[in-house]
């Protein structure tokens, strides 16, 4: 990255800082705009695929988040692609696992 | 296009666009995350926090955990550490969660203007009007109405009367006033003891429902399992139950023998059983009561009374006194007839002081603390000086005698200068006052209660008030009185003085954070030695002088609901939809009767009665049932109300309105009446739950005798599955070998848990606490009287009663079996869903996907034990015609289940919602799931213990034991389904009626 560049997303960065700042100085929080969304009837239970793929396991689901200047969705998050990598890692595929 | 979008389309042109966004497809809505800025202690959403506090739903006091997600309390739970529950829970407990978010609550302080209507005003203007009444009425009657208080709040009250110069009355419809006289008059002392029902070898009742209303019945129903069920195991001297009373309740469906003595006469039997036992020396008496043998009557002058022969009083009295641990009780409601009840319990006394129990399993010490309540008569001089104009300011809490003792009451209350309420709903009291100031729901205040010696319970706030505008009455009276400091100080200074008298050793700061944790402070309280009160010899001539009592065609027992109790619990749709335990029917009351009075006077099921006492008339629907004597008729308590809201208001009949206004000689209520009965042509549909009343020899429910129990050995199994006949046998190996090739693909080839369950049906009484647990973690929809009356309720869980007979057809009696969802293993319901919705998981489990239903409804019908439930109606819809959750109630609903829709079949899922959690905890533990982990909401309510779960794969695993017990059968074996439900049989002593 050129150095103007740099300081454009440092200054981006800086502005979007003092967003959550002013949040807790005026105690209004954040009203964070949601971008992986699963629908009702889904029930995901976050804490058994970081406990199975690991704390820098984020990117395998949500993508490179690290690198981007504003979260998007990277996968389809549809079943099919859950199923797919229930099947690749051979782990349980039964309904009721997640729709109950 | 494909079939499932299509669908879905022709979905979206009929019902609005909205429905396309919910089913996934199509874009979403936009959401938003909102952080809290600071998050509030110990609450993390997403993951539930327990608090200790009581239960205020009766007297019993039993401690709970209140379950609370996001700052809102979903579930309440038994707490294990009380030892008045032992963790267990009754409907009327679970239900307190409708009282908190009901939504016919009171908002906010009302007054009277005017012209009769009311207003809202604020707090400061309520507590100044109040303040200027006391002042005004000062010296010229001041009088505080409450419920039984045996707290800080009992005691605030008491200092605030003495100051404005007034009295405090507590009014219990349920005092117990016969059970407190007898006491005095049999030892001197009107405490009610410690009946330690666990202890007991052998149990006499002499009508006391200690399973439904009576002192302490989830307690007493847990020691009752212990003494009663039967327990391969140990000893098998199975206690023998035996019950006296003219109408065959939930208490005494669990008897070994229902002995329908004349109502009256059960001070007579219970007499002459102490007089074989004194006369016999069966037991070692205590000294003093040697004089008695001469003064008791003999079973052959007692028996064409009682109306049993005297062979078999003399049976009982032995059995009673070999036993060496027997166990009479006495004085509940039903029971208390009229002038005399007291004797009867006089009388339950002797029989247990001459066969030595008094100390044993009757305790004086740690007493009940409903000896404390007002009696009827102190409510009736109450309400004769209201009427003379002697009282010119009432404020009534936690009592509704606008209900309960409606025409006197109500108009003496129109002679009363001022009246002030602080209850949290529009019962009739409150409709009929001047002020209401609304107090907090006791799940949302701090509080005490002293349920028995020894037990304190502590209250605390499980979340913030629902309605803000509410206010603690506590905090209200300390305002008025211009003292400082809220109720919450007040109630710790009572605790620094508990504090000071048993905490020893701990600075207050810890002893107050265990009591939190804890729910109170338990303690033991000494027994204390009785004698024989020198007035018994006067007590037994009246008895042998009185006769017999009521007699005659007409004689109406007005008898406590289980769940609706005093009629507090009839503005909750959950308990006015819980099928009563006996009778089966739902949001109405009905008048029992026995078949063959039924014939003679030409009665269906659903005629209406018109019942007419000297002081009420009421119009009752008939029950035609084998469980009541041909010459009585029963009703029950609770409906009838004026007001108290939309579940309550102007809803079949009001039972006291046939009960006398005058109290009896002993201070209580007279719960009998002699009614006229006419039949009014009229005729209504009962909301009944059940089919049929008997079994028709299906072999639902299994029973064995005693003896036929303890011949069981262990590996064998006495009910054996039937034997398949000769065509199916090709077709059943074909089936059993195709099984086998399934479970070794995917998901099914590995080992898995079976889920399973073991339901014991020694041990269970029928009292449907079950049920309404299940209703509160499954969010079940209630449907109201209409819908029930066309078969469409909802609870996943139902308790079949059937009668039985011996063989001559008399000796009534009644077995019950919890019927859910049994997963079957070769489940009928599987292979003929359509799309895949009902399906059995690899941990065994009949799985019930609601997103893939489309509602054909294929499975119900094939369900052999009708346990699948349809949403025929949108019951979630806000403002829908069939709203069962409407605001607030819609609070109370349990997050980590699905909200059906209309069009969906949903059943029991075996509550997969806490094995899912427990799995989820289990592997991030690093750990598999531990047998004992997992409890769902039926078993954890089960006062008796009688449901246990687990993985029946795990041979170590309780519920392993239990369906490989001799006693166990599964329901329709005949049909090869194959359940995860092994029942066992019950045990009853004598022999085994059928139906």
């Amino acid at each position: 990255m050129t150095s103007a560049q740099d300081s454009v997303a440092r200054s981006a960065e800086i502005a979007e800082v003092k967003k959550v700042q002013a949040a807790w100085i005026n105690k209004k929080p954040p009203e964070w705009v949601r971008i992986h969304a699963l629908p009702g009837f889904v029930r995901f239970p976050h804490m058994r695929h970081i406990k199975v793929l690991g704390t820098e396991s984020c990117a395998t689901c949500h993508g490179d988040v690290r690198a981007m200047p504003q979260v998007y969705q990277v996968a389809t998050l549809k079943m099919g692609w859950c199923i797919n990598c229930h099947v690749q890692r051979q782990v349980g595929r039964d309904c009721t696992l997640c729709h109950y | 296009m494909d079939r499932r979008r299509f669908l879905k389309v022709l979905g979206a042109t009929s019902g609005g666009a909205a429905a396309l966004s919910a089913c996934g497809i199509g874009p979403e809505p936009t959401e938003h995350l909102v952080p809290y800025v600071v998050p509030p202690e110990d609450q993390v959403p997403g993951t539930a926090t327990y608090y200790a506090t009581t239960c205020r739903e009766c007297a019993a006091g039993c401690g709970l955990h209140a379950k609370v997600r996001e700052g809102r309390v979903i579930k309440l739970e038994g707490n294990p550490e009380s030892p008045i529950n032992e963790g267990r829970l009754c409907s009327r407990g679970q239900a307190a969660l409708q009282g908190l978010y009901n939504p016919d609550r009171v908002t906010e302080p009302m007054a009277r203007g005017p012209n009769g209507e009311w207003q809202k005003l604020s707090w400061d203007d309520a507590v100044g009007r109040l303040a200027g009444k006391v002042k005004e009425a000062r010296g010229r009657g001041i009088v505080f109405l409450t419920g039984l208080e045996t707290g800080s709040f009992g005691e605030l009250v008491d200092a605030w009367v003495k100051e404005v110069g007034g009295r405090h009355v507590t009014h219990e419809a349920f005092a117990l006033e016969a059970l407190r006289e007898g006491n005095r008059r049999a030892f001197g002392s009107a405490a009610v003891p410690l009946y330690d029902f666990a202890r007991a070898r052998y149990i006499v009742s002499f009508g006391a429902d200690f399973m439904e209303t009576w002192l302490s019945p989830v307690g007493y129903q847990n020691g009752f399992t212990h003494a009663h069920s039967f327990d391969g195991d140990r000893d098998t001297s199975m206690a023998k139950f035996v019950f006296v009373g003219p109408r065959l309740s939930l208490t005494g469906m669990s008897a070994d023998e229902w002995i329908a003595a004349q109502p009256g006469s059960e001070a007579l039997l219970a007499l002459a059983m102490a007089q074989v036992i004194l006369a016999g020396r069966l037991a070692p008496a205590p000294a003093d009561a040697a004089r008695l043998e001469r003064l008791l009557p003999t079973p052959q002058r007692v028996a064409p009374v009682v109306g049993i022969a005297a062979p078999e009083i003399e049976r009982l009295a032995r059995e009673f006194a070999a036993s060496q641990g027997g166990l009479a009780v006495g004085g509940g409601v039903a029971t208390q007839y009229g002038d005399g009840a007291d004797r009867v319990v006089a009388a339950v006394n002797i029989l247990n002081y001459v066969a030595g129990q008094v100390g044993k399993t009757v305790r004086f010490g740690p007493n009940h603390a409903i000896a404390d309540a007002g009696t009827f008569r102190q409510l009736t001089d109450l309400v004769a000086d209201m009427a003379a104009g002697k009282v010119d300011l009432l404020l009534v809490h936690g009592a509704n005698p606008g209900h309960t003792l409606p025409a006197g009451f109500s108009q003496a209350l129109g002679k009363v200068g001022f009246k002030v309420s602080f209850s949290s709903y529009w019962d009739e009291t409150a409709a009929a006052s001047d002020l209401v100031l609304p107090d907090l729901h006791p799940l949302e205040q701090w509080g005490d209660a002293r349920p028995r010696v020894g037990i304190h319970a502590l209250q605390q706030p499980v979340m913030q008030p629902v309605f803000p505008n509410t206010t603690h009455a506590g905090d209200v009276l300390l305002r008025v009185s211009g003292k400082a400091g809220t109720f919450k100080d007040y109630l710790q200074d009572r605790w620094k003085e508990l504090h000071q008298r048993v905490g020893k050793g701990r600075d207050f700061a810890d002893f107050w954070t265990d009591a939190l944790q804890h729910g109170g402070v338990y303690g033991e309280a000494p027994n204390q030695p009785v004698r024989l009160d020198p007035g018994i010899g006067q007590l037994l001539g009246e008895v042998a002088s009185a006769g017999s009592g009521a007699t005659g065609e007409s004689l109406l027992i007005v008898f406590p609901s289980l769940a609706l109790h005093d009629g507090r619990g009839a503005n909750k749709p959950w308990l006015q939809e819980l099928p009563d335990p006996v009778s089966k029917i739902t949001w109405h009351a009905w008048v029992e009767v026995h078949p063959e009075t039924a014939a003679k006077w030409q009665l269906a099921n659903g005629d209406i009665l018109l019942l007419k006492s000297p002081h009420g008339a009421v119009r009752a629907p008939v029950w035609i049932t084998p469980g009541i004597r041909p010459d009585v008729l029963a009703v029950p308590t609770g409906q009838g109300h004026k007001a108290y809201g939309r579940y309550a208001r102007d809803r079949s009949f009001n039972a006291f309105e046939l009960l006398s206004d005058t109290p009896a000689d002993f201070g209580g209520r007279a719960f009998a009446v002699r009614v006229s009965v006419v039949k009014t042509g009229d005729h209504r549909r009962l909301a009944t739950v059940e089919g049929d009343a008997r079994e028709q020899g299906q072999g639902i429910i299994e029973v064995l005798s005693l003896a036929q129990a303890r011949e069981l050995k262990s590996g064998a199994h006495r009910f054996e599955e039937r034997e398949a006949p000769q065509y199916a046998e090709e077709a059943l190996k074909a089936w059993a070998e195709a099984q086998h090739q399934k479970a070794s693909l995917g998901d099914y080839a590995g080992t898995a848990p079976r889920w399973g369950m073991a339901i014991d049906l020694s041990k269970c009484t029928g009292c449907s606490a079950c049920v309404t647990a299940c209703y509160a973690e499954n969010n079940l929809a209630t449907v109201g009287e209409e819908l029930v009356v066309r078969r469409r309720q909802m609870s996943w869980l139902r308790i079949e009663r059937y009668y039985t007979a011996d063989a001559d057809g008399r000796r009534v009696g009644a077995v019950v079996n919890p019927m859910l969802c049994q997963q079957c293993g070769n489940a009928p319901c599987e292979p003929v869903c359509p799309v895949y919705a009902a399906y059995h998981t690899p941990d065994g489990l009949n799985g019930q996907v609601y997103n893939r239903c489309v509602g054909t409804r294929y499975c119900a019908n094939n369900c052999p034990y009708k346990v699948r439930y349809f949403n025929w109606f949108n019951f979630a819809e806000p403002g829908g015609e069939w709203e069962s959750w409407p605001d607030p109630l819609n609070m109370l609903l349990n997050p980590d289940v699905t909200v059906r829709e209309k069009g969906v079949m949903e059943k029991c899922t075996f509550c997969v919602q806490r094995i899912r959690g427990a799995q989820n905890r289990a592997r991030l533990e690093d750990r598999s799931v531990r047998d004992g982990d997992i409890t769902p909401a039926c078993a954890q309510a089960c006062p008796s213990e009688a449901i246990v779960f687990g993985d029946l794969r795990d041979r170590s695993s309780l519920v392993a034991r239990l369906a490989a017990d001799p006693r166990g059968y599964h329901v329709h074996t005949e049909l090869n389904t194959k359940p995860a439900i092994t029942y066992l049989a019950r045990v009853v002593h004598g022999a085994a009626g059928r139906a």
